[in-house]
């Protein structure tokens, strides 16, 4: 059943990749075929695909996780956001020892344990990346003062 | 002789000092990334990727580093299928099998000593292997016009799909939507955008390092973390790790047969280490298993697998090296490597950069001989690090995603499309969608669309241009083939218990 409804919704994608790369305009010189032929055919196959997959079906049955553990995936996946927008404000060492520390957390550290870890981490990787390899990580605009 | 004088030139890039401890890096990260479970050599690679580009590393460089994580992964694999009843990766379940019965006999350290000696053998001969049939290939490969790539990209596909473990339906939707996936952005020789939604930092197209990294290991990441883990318990390594001259020679025979059949389908495009694992170990079941010994701690059940895998990790190499089209996930990786040095992979590869064949060849003896000390002496030191706990490790594997997501561009925007993707990698993994040939599509769009493009400017539009050849027709009846041989294949791996874990 499951394959079903997987099926159903690439289905959906296919059409509306499909219905995207119609309405593509070539530029000049393109040749026979232009930027909107490639992304038919793959749309056609696509969806040709996704029925093969609709009409066989299978008894594959996923392994949904429960829900405590959906309730952590959510959890770090906004950390993950929350990251993306704080390593520039408050700089790569602090969100990195959070956004860590909560990962750790989650995995079953003890929050002392959790802390350290993130810090450590966080300490390490920046040393590694910023004076031994020469990439630059954000220091933190509320550093600069 | 020329092969020797070749190869004496490939030691004079393998032997430089920076070159010698890239190897050593790349046995070391690979031995212990391939013992972790969840964590695969793509990870690695992808991650070590920014960095490679970060140190200004030449591409020979960084191809020997990352053929070392490799390669090496495939020795560090069968420490934790020994110790811990759990494959380090796909390609070591069936390790699984006799080694772990071996450790609950107190045999792990003649386990782990011939899972070491057998991964050096189908490492070093197949590399013979590699030096003879790549150039044999390349001058094949010469007379390949775009037609004939095109159709050859699709073999590719259809042999990755049908050979990933699982259902061939999905694999092709994986494959197509990774293809989908390459044609956002510029349109290859053209001034269309396409699929950017209005985002200017879409226009160059989807960074390969945040698509993998966020598809992999972030997914891998959310994935450990959703399921309640049943810690499994490490057996003490008892003993020496040694094997008598008895056990040796007792396993010549069966590491040579799949030395060589691990090779031959390690460089069939999708089949990879795993099925050559589980293919080298049910053809010494009916060979040498007389005594029905196998599954209950024979130690040529370690040494079929082990020296099949090693030997298919090789044998991989070839059809990227040679055609410039991968056979699987990690090739395509390092294939993404070389693009972006501006190489384009494949039969002119050798004459035009002798030193990256010839280089990545001569490095492979020495990362084998470093890993083969690395995995004998000091294999208990590795097997402490599975003792870490996981609430360290995937914090690390977390936090070495973002740096190498962020150095890519300086990008906060691509932490969110990372995690985005690996959002996507979670809900396909439980759904049983391959994430293996989504990387290989988007490897491959660009240039599957070229070759397409400019094999219909050559004739016009005409479509019948595919069709037309002997090298185009062998090729769509190899692809016919790779759809109708999983069913032949999975008669012979029927025994064998299904991989849970993806991505070689």
């Amino acid at each position: 059943m499951s394959d079903r409804i997987a099926g159903i919704v690439i289905l959906i994608f296919a059409l509306w990749y499909g219905f995207g790369a119609s309405r593509l305009k070539a530029g000049f010189g393109s040749g026979p075929i232009g930027p909107k032929n490639f992304p038919l055919m793959l749309a056609l196959l696509l969806a040709l695909v996704a029925i093969a997959i609709i009409v066989t079906g299978s008894s594959f049955k996923p392994k949904w996780p429960k829900r405590e553990n959906w309730l952590d995936i959510w959890l770090v996946i906004a950390s993950f956001v929350a990251y993306a927008y704080l390593i520039v404000p408050i700089g790569f060492i602090a969100a990195t020892t959070l956004e860590t520390g909560l990962v750790s957390q989650r995995f079953g550290a003890k929050w002392w344990q959790a802390l350290a870890t993130g810090f450590g981490i966080s300490v390490a990787l920046y040393a590694l990346f910023v004076w031994v390899l020469g990439v630059s990580l954000p220091i933190g605009r509320i550093f600069r003062g | 002789m020329e092969v020797l004088s070749l190869l004496g030139q490939g030691f004079a890039v393998a032997l430089q000092p920076i070159n010698i401890l890239l190897v050593f890096a790349g046995a070391l990260v690979g031995t212990i990334i391939g013992m972790l479970p969840g964590v695969g050599p793509i990870n690695a690679i992808a991650i070590l990727i920014p960095i490679t580009f970060a140190l200004g590393l030449p591409a020979e460089s960084s191809i020997i580093l990352f053929a070392g994580i490799y390669y090496g992964s495939q020795y560090g694999n069968s420490i934790s299928s020994i110790l811990l009843n759990v494959p380090g990766t796909a390609s070591s379940v069936v390790t699984t099998f006799d080694g772990y019965p071996m450790a609950q006999q107190g045999r792990a350290g003649p386990a782990l000593a011939m899972s070491a000696i057998a991964s050096f053998f189908g490492g070093t001969l197949s590399i013979f292997f590699l030096i003879f049939f790549a150039p044999l290939l390349s001058k094949l490969a010469i007379k390949f016009g775009p037609a004939e790539y095109f159709v050859l990209m699709i073999f590719a596909f259809t042999a990755l799909s049908s050979l990933t473990e699982g259902n061939t339906l999905k694999a092709l939707a994986s494959a197509l939507f990774g293809l989908m996936l390459a044609t956002v952005g510029l349109e290859p020789q053209g001034t269309t955008v396409r699929f950017t939604f209005g985002q200017l930092k879409l226009y160059d197209g989807l960074d390969f390092v945040v698509l993998v990294i966020g598809f992999y290991a972030v997914s891998e990441v959310l994935n450990i973390l959703s399921e309640t883990q049943v810690g499994g318990e490490v057996r003490k390594l008892t003993g020496r790790v040694m094997i008598s001259l008895k056990e040796l020679t007792s396993s010549l025979w069966v590491m040579l047969r799949s030395s060589i059949s691990g090779f031959i389908i390690g460089v069939m495009p999708g089949a990879g280490a795993t099925i050559a694992t589980f293919i080298a170990y049910s053809t010494e079941k009916q060979i040498v298993d007389r005594n029905n010994t196998f599954g209950k701690g024979d130690i040529r059940g370690v040494a079929a697998p082990e020296s099949a895998n090693n030997s298919a990790a090789v044998g991989a190499f070839i059809p990227m090296l040679s055609l410039g089209v991968p056979g699987s996930g990690t090739t395509a990786v390092i294939l993404a490597t070389l693009l972006s040095y501006g190489i384009t992979p494949g039969p002119l590869l050798m004459q035009n950069n002798p030193d990256i064949f010839w280089g990545l060849a001569a490095s492979m003896y020495v990362g084998n001989f470093m890993l083969l000390i690395l995995n004998l002496p000091f294999v208990g030191l590795f097997a402490r690090i599975l003792l870490v706990p996981r609430w360290v490790l995937m914090p690390i594997v977390a936090t070495l995603s973002f740096v190498g997501v962020y150095s890519v561009n300086n990008s906060a925007f691509d932490i969110l499309l990372m995690t985005a993707f690996g959002f996507l990698g979670l809900i396909m993994r439980k759904t049983g969608f391959p994430l293996a040939p989504v990387i290989l599509g988007l490897v491959l769009g660009e240039l599957m669309e070229v070759n397409l493009r400019r094999a219909l400017n050559y004739s016009n539009g005409d479509w019948s241009t595919f069709f037309q050849g002997p090298i185009v027709i062998i090729l769509w009846v190899l692809t016919l083939a790779s759809l109708l041989l999983p069913l032949a294949l999975r008669r012979l791996t029927k025994r064998a218990k299904p991989g849970k874990l993806q991505g070689e």
